[in-house]
């Protein structure tokens, strides 16, 4: 039986008058890839930014080993372990890649950093033919790949992806998800949202589904991809995205 | 020689308007915010070091340190109390807030000191040395090396320590910098305590030059570093110490001439150039990427 890394009960989230959360349960077991699903507003980010202390919860507990995370500042989650990979990269647009991977290791081995980063930067292709530029002159996919990694910097027992292949080109976002599903032979565990439930049912061990605040179906990838329901509701949610999406970026 | 002279003479106030323009464009950099109450944080530590060192005899480099550690008491009160609590409203509402600490702090300096202006000791003797037909006060020489040294520390600071690649990671994104681990609130009084060290530093050496401590000191102070550090391009730091420089020479050249339009005419050379770069000097470029 593998040990339960992260733990949220019965978590409610509101902004002002609004509830972007409503009773979400959820865990994640070492070592696993889990999935979150829904469309725009779901609530998925808001998770995602509760659990590593952006937002605080108006209700609920979050457990993290022996951390309650509900009452630890963000920078002391990073040092608990569980390191969030935002939505929309954020690099550091005016440092090299190097002090990008620097800042990852913020909370870790500060003296061997420097090394670490350029190991790595070399051993990883789409970075290393960048090696001369600053994070903000990346495309999209670089950047995706550069704050995986720099989130790695910090050793992490479990990081927390938001979006990572949103805007990429599909060859690209397949390269990110890989990377992605190799975490776990590293030995870190995997939150991950994705709006794009089919990729995301590919690499995850279990799926949880979000709609309006609130989990509406979990289970297994293979449990679920078998559920019309759900295939009806969140994989028919997608393919219309897509549809608009691939749409919108005609018009470009 | 004459030119040489007033060029040397703008160097040595442009240094000290340099490290007001970077203590302000420190803070500007990180957080987007101008610290209206810098000029009277920095008249604050200027008097305390004053009342050590005229009043109670108190050695100048000691004084001197005693208020310049005011100052980043002071900047890191004001960032408690009056950024803080707003760092998410409207940018208008952090700017009047520090305004009013400003006046809070004037007032309590007034309580004590008065209004007057009142006499500062003139730390590095009052001699010139002589150069040919240049005469360069010891004063002067003395505010060029403090300043120079100070530049040198404080980029080194940024530059080599963890604590300096904490404030260039806020400065560049607060959110991601948080999911870093980097302590966020205690790098943002970080910030300002160094705007406050900086600011002290650079009203001894205009105290120095001048030989006076008043009040009112700040607002000048203020005004002029808050222009170096738009010319220069705000936030960015090499860009205030050259608009400081600029300015200084600006004046010190001009000036003389000018008469009472003194510092309008360095002032209007300012927005000369500001027309021309409206961005300042070594402002933000045109983002290259959306």
């Amino acid at each position: 039986m593998p040990e339960t890394l992260l733990r949220a009960e019965d978590l409610t989230v509101r902004y002002g008058p609004v509830t972007a959360l409503e009773n979400v349960s959820l865990h994640v077991d070492e070592g696993e890839i889990v999935a979150l699903v829904g469309a725009n507003g779901a609530g998925k980010s808001t998770l995602l930014k509760t659990l590593s202390g952006l937002i605080r919860p108006a209700a609920g507990t979050i457990t993290f080993r022996d951390t309650d995370l509900a009452r630890t500042q963000a920078h002391r989650i990073v040092q608990a372990g569980l390191v969030h990979v935002p939505e929309g990269r954020h690099v550091f647009p005016r440092f090299s890649l190097k002090e990008n991977l620097l800042a990852g290791a913020y909370t870790n081995d500060w003296k061997n950093a420097g090394k670490r980063a350029e190991e790595i930067i070399e051993s990883t292709p789409i970075l290393a033919r960048r090696a001369g530029s600053t994070a903000g002159q990346l495309s999209g996919g670089e950047q995706q790949m550069l704050v995986i990694q720099r989130a790695l910097m910090a050793d992490p027992r479990m990081v927390m992806l938001d979006e990572p292949s949103m805007g990429l080109s599909p060859v690209l976002a397949d390269q990110v998800l890989e990377l992605v599903s190799g975490l776990r032979d590293r030995g870190v565990t995997v939150l991950l949202v994705e709006q794009n439930a089919l990729g995301a049912l590919d690499i995850a061990d279990r799926v949880y589904a979000l709609a309006t605040g609130e989990v509406l179906y979990s289970g297994s990838s293979a449990e679920l991809r078998d559920d019309p329901q759900f295939a009806d509701q969140f994989l028919g949610v997608v393919s219309a995205d897509a549809e608009r999406r691939a749409q919108e970026s005609g018009h470009h | 020689m004459d030119l040489l002279q007033q060029i040397i003479n703008g160097l040595t106030i442009g240094s000290v308007y340099a490290l007001v323009a970077i203590g302000f464009s420190v803070v500007y950099g990180a957080l987007g915010l101008v610290n209206f109450a810098h000029g009277d944080i920095l008249m604050a530590g200027t008097f305390v070091t004053y009342g050590l060192y005229s009043g109670l005899h108190v050695p100048i480099v000691l004084a001197a340190v005693a208020g310049i550690l005011a100052g980043i008491v002071l900047a890191g009160v004001v960032e408690e109390i009056a950024v803080r609590p707003v760092l998410k409203a409207h940018l208008l509402i952090p700017m009047m807030t520090t305004l009013g600490m400003g006046l809070i702090i004037r007032n309590v300096v007034e309580l004590k000191y008065g209004s007057g202006t009142l006499p500062f000791p003139s730390f590095a003797g009052s001699g010139f040395y002589t150069v040919g037909d240049l005469k360069i006060a010891k004063a002067a020489i003395a505010t060029l090396l403090v300043a120079i040294l100070t530049l040198v520390v404080f980029a080194a600071f940024l530059r080599y320590t963890k604590a300096g690649f904490a404030i260039r990671v806020v400065a560049q994104d607060m959110t991601a910098a948080r999911l870093m681990g980097v302590p966020v609130n205690r790098t943002i009084m970080a910030v300002y305590g160094a705007g406050g060290a900086l600011g002290v530093i650079g009203g001894l050496l205009y105290a120095n030059t001048l030989e006076v401590v008043y009040l009112g000191m700040g607002f000048p102070i203020l005004l002029k570093g808050f222009a170096a550090a738009i010319v220069g391009g705000i936030g960015n730091l090499q860009g205030a110490l050259l608009g400081g420089l600029i300015l200084g020479i600006l004046e010190a050249t001009v000036g003389p001439s000018a008469g009472s339009y003194r510092d309008a005419i360095a002032f209007v050379l300012l927005i000369a150039i500001l027309l021309v770069r409206p961005a300042g000097l070594l402002g933000a470029r045109v983002q290259e990427r959306v």
